[in-house]
């Protein structure tokens, strides 16, 4: 008896309870995040036309609306923490100042990241036009230090993908002025800390405060989440109290008009399982997550997109292109290198390559996925393996300088210059091809770039 | 005292020259080696909609291009810059420009007009001005680096519909390529100068509406392309990829 409540009380002490937090209006002159998370979402403030005035607040308030739906979509995933952000979106807020600060680039971050861990920055306006309102978001993701890439292996070799971009622009969104009042009242309500997680219980008002104010989240129960006062340096006290994160209003939600906060729900998990990769359990909730909003979001990414719905043709195909390349990378790592992962990770890449045809990482991924499969299973191959050679020189013929392509097709040279057992006849070199692959292989030795 | 008539005679050439069009100051901040300008955009009172539709996409199109580009640039306003046409962007206008890191800068205004039958339309008009290509236009290149698009519309047509006709993401993200690709050229970066310029020229085979400019610039984006391919076989220091055998001038 002793023993276990010993053992109990080890576990709380070597176990963090509190493993999300949040932090509202801190500004943005001095940014922060909560470093020992291992993944952090800020939220910058959407900006808005000066002739908005009347809502003028409506920018901080979709922020704080974002970090509260986010927490509660990404919570499951354990070490995360969310910031809201505030401030002036066309002075301090840009995203490349606050990045700076955060990063350790530029002074003026209270906290900053850790190289490693994840990161993720939402950012956006809303524009007016005629009577109508609409919404663009801007998200970038990264882990300082790391550039995001996908390993494949084939036979004894590893080819390298990397994604075309970890920053990019949603679709622009019509929304409806009505929304933007809903923004206005369900921001209210979610300043409201109840005694329990109940519309009818006693509640205080978070006071309206120029200081930042930092909380532990410590339960989350439906739309609910329970909040502790973290001490952090404000000089405000409440006591733990539950708030309201999602509307009771079902025919108003955040999520259904921002489809994006799919993305941020999936690509938190997949950085999640990239911060946490030594944990199997984490690794496998968080990717399990991941692919669920990833797939949510490549579902519904074009809901009141007022340029169309076509990704090729309105503006922003690498709001889609990314996504797919993530689920790609999300099925290698789920399947730990099984041939199901591959034909997944194939036919995400293929559609990414198709939108963003500019991209030879996009291009890249594509072909290092139909190299695996060409090798895996040589008699169900329809080409010789050497084509492979022609479409990634091809490629770096349009991107000369980039390292991850120019390392894969040495790579791929070795493995075609190796025997293959079981291969077609049709795969066999000549003394002659031997010798022209084996000194064009020798030739990448001494490239370097401009 | 030929020297200092001659210098004076510069400095009143200069001075006009900037006299044109109202100054940026953004153009001298030091934080930024690659910079894009947008103008005040001005319009007739009558065509907010159009105004407004005008404003909002093209910042947030600058916008896209800030953040998916993959080189460290920044987007400056210019308050009260309103160049009236390309041609306020002479010799003299655009080196300074280049000198300062500008690569592009845009412009625009909404106007009523009628059509050809007298019907009344409302115009908004985009003018661009790629800074390396102006260079090389005004060095005799036939390509157009400073123009005009204009885009018309009923007085009745819905805001979406104004919203969708004056997007302009995917064709600034080419010409933002472009100007990449083409600055990288003029300092001896093959591997850049190549890697923007097919990146353009792929850009602007999915323009939904290319115009004649669009057209003259992707065959101008080809031939640059093609340019940093030969230029690196050539040059003495260069030892990358563009050097090895089989690399085609063309991107695709």
């Amino acid at each position: 008896m002793f023993l276990t409540r010993a053992l109990c009380a080890f576990a709380l002490l070597v176990v963090p309870v509190h493993v999300w937090a949040i932090e509202i209006a801190v500004p943005c002159a001095t940014p922060s995040v909560f470093s020992n998370a291992a993944v952090n979402v800020v939220v910058l403030p959407y900006s808005l036309p000066p002739s908005l005035r009347g809502s003028a607040e409506a920018g901080a308030q979709l922020g704080a609306l974002v970090q509260l739906e986010t927490v509660l979509a990404i919570a499951r995933y354990g070490s995360i923490a969310v910031t809201q952000l505030v401030g002036d979106a066309r002075e301090e807020c840009t995203p490349e100042i606050v990045l700076d600060k955060l990063l350790g680039r530029q002074s003026g971050a209270r906290e900053t990241m850790r190289q490693g861990s994840g990161l993720i920055l939402i950012w956006g306006r809303i524009f007016e036009s005629g009577r109508d309102l609409y919404l663009q978001s801007f998200i970038q993701f990264l882990r300082p230090g790391t550039g995001e890439s996908v390993d494949v292996v084939v036979r004894d070799r590893t080819l390298k993908g990397t994604l075309s971009t970890q920053a990019f622009a949603c679709a622009p969104r019509k929304i409806a002025v009505k929304d933007l009042q809903d923004i206005q009242r369900q921001f209210r309500s979610a300043r409201l800390l109840h005694a329990s997680p109940s519309a009818g219980a006693r509640s205080v008002k978070i006071p309206e405060t120029k200081g930042p104010l930092a909380f532990w989240v410590t339960d989350l129960r439906d739309d609910w989440v329970q909040l502790e006062p973290m001490d952090r340096g404000s000089d405000q006290k409440f006591e733990r109290g539950w708030l309201q994160v999602r509307a009771t209003d079902a025919q108003w939600s955040l999520r259904a008009k921002m489809p994006e906060l799919y993305f941020v729900e999936g690509v938190a998990g997949y950085l999640m399982a990239r911060v946490r990769s030594n944990s199997p359990t984490i690794v496998d909730n968080s990717l399990e997550g991941a692919e669920a909003a990833m797939a949510r979001y490549t579902n519904a990414w074009g809901v009141n997109a007022v340029l169309g719905n076509d990704a090729t043709t309105n503006g922003t195909p690498l709001a889609v292109a990314v996504p797919r390349q993530l689920r790609g990378f999300i099925a290698l790592l789920r399947s730990r290198g099984a041939g199901s992962g591959l034909v997944d990770a194939r036919a995400h890449f293929e559609r990414a390559a198709a939108l963003a045809a500019h991209s030879s990482d996009a291009r890249n991924l594509l072909t290092i996925t139909q190299v695996a499969q060409t090798f895996r299973v040589p008699a169900a191959a329809t080409q010789t393996p050497r084509r492979f050679i022609d479409e990634v020189r091809a490629l770096l013929g349009s991107d000369p300088s980039n390292a991850t392509v120019l390392a894969n097709l040495a790579v791929i040279y070795d493995l075609v210059l190796t025997p293959v057992p079981g291969a077609p006849a049709s795969w066999t070199l000549s003394a002659a091809e031997r010798d022209q692959l084996a000194r064009q292989r020798e030739s990448l030795k001494s490239l370097k770039s401009s | 005292m030929r020297t200092a008539a001659a210098l004076l005679f510069m400095l009143g050439t200069a001075a006009s020259a900037f006299a044109q069009i109202t100054p940026c100051s953004a153009v001298n901040d030091p934080s930024s080696r690659a910079k894009i300008l947008l103008d005040d955009i001005v319009s007739e009172a009558s065509l907010q909609n159009l105004l407004q539709s005008l404003t909002s996409r093209l910042e947030a199109n600058l916008e896209q291009v800030r953040t998916e580009l993959g080189v460290q640039l920044k987007v400056f306003p210019c308050a009260n810059r309103r160049p009236t046409g390309p041609s306020d962007f002479n010799r003299t206008t655009v080196t300074e420009l280049n000198v300062r890191g500008v690569l592009m800068e845009v412009w625009g205004a909404t106007t009523a007009v009628k059509d050809q039958q007298g019907r009344p339309l409302n115009e908004a008009s985009i003018g661009y001005v790629i800074i390396p290509v102006r260079l090389d236009e005004l060095q005799q290149q036939p390509a157009p680096g400073a123009f005009v698009i204009p885009h018309r519309a009923q007085p009745s047509t819905v805001v979406d519909d104004l919203i969708k006709l004056v997007d302009q993401a995917g064709r600034l993200g080419a010409y933002a390529s472009l100007a990449v690709g083409s600055k990288s050229l003029r300092s001896s970066q093959w591997d850049e100068a190549r890697k923007q310029l097919c990146a353009a020229e792929a850009q602007f085979t999915r323009l939904k509406a290319a115009t004649e400019a669009d057209a003259a610039l992707i065959k101008y984006a080809k031939k640059l392309a093609g340019d940093a391919v030969t230029r690196a076989r050539a040059d003495a220091q260069y030892s990358g990829f563009l050097k090895q055998e089989g690399v085609a001038l063309s991107c695709s």
